[in-house]
């Protein structure tokens, strides 16, 4: 592919959270901030309260919370953690310009 | 459990997800290890009743563990650490003692570890291995790894213990370990039930609940999970393995008709009554031949190096002696005679001293000239320069030889250069149509400059400007020792010591190859003895009106091993040996030193390496 433009991508996430814990806060603050400065307008994203919704943790396979997944574009990642450390969030969902 | 019914597709697969999988875990212990995540423990029963837990199966304590739980798959490479360590986990308070049972082959069952919180009855439990479940038990493990279904007693009766155990020191030894409350969970991954855990509180401890029983099903998920990665990991070696293996038969395969081509044009290039034209036109088949034989030991060189394998047989070598007979071999040809290139050699007059293999050496020099040649065209240039200068890099002093080659060639594309020493790769794709060749060279040469310390590089300034090769090699400990020794074994004058003939027994199989060296060894005046079978050579051996000074021998022999052959011979008569062998790789030669064995040669063989060979294993007699 030629350097330069490229497709805007539009980014699927889902944050898991457990109630409203103060790394679950945390991390949907670092998510909000980070998609405006990263992703304007190319990216969809949902919460996920486990205390409702306990059995949609087998399917995304969380272990931990918080959780957020990447689910598109494939392949799905994970980052698991408060978000509060933005490079590796911008390693994980690959949105690193690469040098 | 079994990995023949997986496609290599499936298996790569597989590793593939095994890998994401692990980097999930990875990345999940790390967050709760630095507070920035919460481990979360949700049931199958509280999805089904969509109850959330969190932190409230039981205590801190429990969290703990699972926390360290979801360590187990990160580890999980070795299998039975892995499960001395989730066992240690359990009763280092969850449990006062477990055992893990592994579904093995056949429906049988395999107790695979039994731990104890306290080490003084550690001895008392091990005992328990000797009685691992049978498959067809109505209950205890048995019953768990064909139901898929955990099990919990939360207080064990009188009765029970006696109806558990399958002869009564069985059930004596279970006794005195006074279980009093139980669990039994099965290890399940991808839809396979792999075992059991089986968890029990002692006498005064506490007696499991349903929150302990949800707790214990998790951990046998991931416990499961680590022995599946385990599992996963292993077939993948393997799989590894059989293609090293399969690398190093194809190999020999390739090898064993190149032996008797090699030999019979040998001796008919020497042959004077042949005409001229003729000779020549042999010379050339030769040259392609041993260009062949080149090409296998690569890939076999590549294998090694793949698993850093690839040793050093290291002496003090004059690295000045060893360059220019370089450039005469690669550059001494038709190319320089007929005016299409022209070699400029600009070496340091002083002569320098490297502690080096030089064969590998020359192989690197060889492989670096060859190029320059290939990729240079009509009317280029090639430069050959040395000097020293003083170390660069500053975790080590003393000087360093450079050595360049730079040619007028196709160049290289900046993109290129960083590839170029990877295998398999040439710096274009239409090159390798163009040029020919596998791209082994360069990664090859790489390997070899930097075990001997030393760095291969590589600049261009772009396509149609050539490129230059610089290699750079610390000088040797003792320069003065230095001078003579020269890597020149492989094409070392033929020095045959004709007024001693030897009687020698040739067992050889293979019909041409037998035949080929057999006219060879004549043609040296030594006497030959042949046999085609460990059984035909023995005979041969103990029959023979003149004692046998050397036994030559194939390797693969019809009724048996040359490994055996040369054992017998060694032992009965005291017979020095040369392997020949298809052959090559390090495991190979090591099993023909140890059988007696003085020198293990990898087919095909010139006609020079074997007289030096033949000498060597004679003076060393």
């Amino acid at each position: 592919m030629a350097a330069g433009v490229e497709e805007p991508e539009v980014c699927e996430l889902r944050l898991y959270v457990a109630g409203q814990t103060p790394k679950s806060v945390t991390a949907l603050a670092n998510l909000t901030k980070l998609c405006e400065d990263h992703l304007a307008g190319r990216y969809h994203f949902e919460v996920i309260d486990l205390l409702e919704h306990p059995q949609l943790a087998r399917g995304d396979q969380i272990l931990a919370i918080p959780t957020l997944v990447r689910r598109l574009p494939t392949p799905v990642r994970k980052i698991i953690g408060d978000l509060s450390n933005t490079d590796r969030v911008l390693t994980g969902l690959n949105l690193r310009p690469r040098s | 459990m079994s990995f023949a019914g997986r496609t290599r597709e499936q298996l790569v697969e597989e590793v593939a997800e095994l890998r994401e999988r692990l980097r999930d875990a990875e990345e999940t212990l790390r967050a709760i290890r630095e507070g920035e995540a919460d481990a979360l423990v949700i049931t199958e029963r509280q999805q089904d009743e969509k109850v959330y837990a969190l932190k409230s199966v039981r205590a801190e304590e429990n969290l703990r563990l699972l926390a360290d739980a979801g360590a187990m798959p990160t580890e999980a490479l070795d299998l039975a650490a892995t499960l001395q360590r989730a066992a240690r986990l359990a009763v280092s308070g969850f449990a006062d003692w477990c055992v893990i049972d592994l579904a093995a082959e056949e429906g049988r069952i395999e107790r695979v570890v039994a731990a104890h919180a306290d080490p003084g009855r550690q001895a008392l439990i091990e005992e328990l291995k000797r009685f691992p479940p049978r498959g067809d038990e109505p209950h205890g493990p048995a019953l768990v790894l064909r139901t898929g279904r955990s099990q919990r007693l939360a207080q064990w009766s009188p009765e029970c213990l006696e109806s558990v155990g399958q002869d009564p020191e069985h059930r004596r030894t279970f006794a005195a370990l006074e279980p009093r409350s139980s669990l039994q969970v099965p290890l399940a991954a991808r839809g396979r039930i792999l075992g059991v855990w089986s968890f029990y509180s002692s006498s005064s401890r506490r007696s499991y609940d349903e929150s302990d029983q949800e707790l214990a099903e998790e951990l046998g998920r991931r416990a499961a999970l680590a022995i599946d990665n385990a599992r996963l990991y292993g077939a993948a070696q393997a799989a590894n393995l059989a293609k090293d293996k399969f690398l190093a038969t194809l190999s020999h395969e390739l090898r064993t008709p190149l032996t008797p081509v090699l030999a019979v044009i040998s001796s008919l290039e020497g042959d004077d009554r042949l005409e001229v034209r003729v000779r020549e036109s042999l010379a050339m088949v030769r040259r392609n031949v041993e260009l062949e034989a080149r090409l296998i030991d690569d890939l076999l060189d590549l294998t090694r190096i793949a698993r850093g394998k690839l040793e050093l047989s290291r002496r003090q070598t004059d690295l000045r002696l060893l360059l220019e007979q370089a450039v005469e071999n690669c550059c001494g040809g038709q190319d320089m005679a007929s005016g299409r290139l022209i070699v400029v050699k600009d070496l340091a007059a002083a002569d320098f001293t490297v502690w080096a293999d030089s064969p590998r050496l020359s192989q690197v020099f060889g492989n670096l000239l060859n190029n320059a040649v290939k990729f240079t065209p009509s009317g280029g240039t090639i430069t050959v320069r040395s000097w020293s200068e003083a170390r660069s890099r500053a975790e080590t002093e003393g000087e360093e030889i450079v050595v360049q080659i730079s040619d007028t060639g196709i160049g290289i594309r900046p993109g290129a250069l960083g590839q170029i020493f990877n295998a398999f790769e040439q710096g274009d794709q239409s090159i390798s149509h163009r040029f020919g060749g596998l791209g082994l060279g360069l990664a090859i040469s790489k390997a070899i400059v930097e075990l001997h310390g030393g760095r291969l590089s590589a600049e261009s300034e772009g396509i149609g400007r050539g490129a230059t090769f610089t290699v750079r090699l610390p000088v040797g400990r003792r320069r003065q020792e230095a001078a003579k020794v020269v890597g020149a074994e492989r094409r070392g004058a033929p020095r045959a010591d004709e007024s001693h003939p030897l009687h020698i027994l040739l067992a050889e199989d293979h019909a041409d190859t037998a035949e080929a060296l057999a006219a060879l060894l004549e043609g040296l005046g030594h006497r030959i003895t042949m046999a085609g079978t460990v059984a035909g050579a023995l005979e041969a051996a103990a029959a023979a009106d003149a004692p046998i000074d050397l036994v030559i021998s194939d390797l693969g022999l019809p009724d048996g091993s040359g490994l055996d052959l040369m054992r017998e011979l060694s032992r009965r008569h005291h017979l020095p040996g040369i392997a020949l062998s298809g052959y090559g790789m390090e495991e190979d030669i090591e099993k023909s030193r140890q059988a007696g064995f003085a020198r293990h040669l990898t087919k095909p063989v010139t006609l020079d390496l074997l007289k030096d060979v033949i000498d060597q294993v004679r003076e060393r007699d």
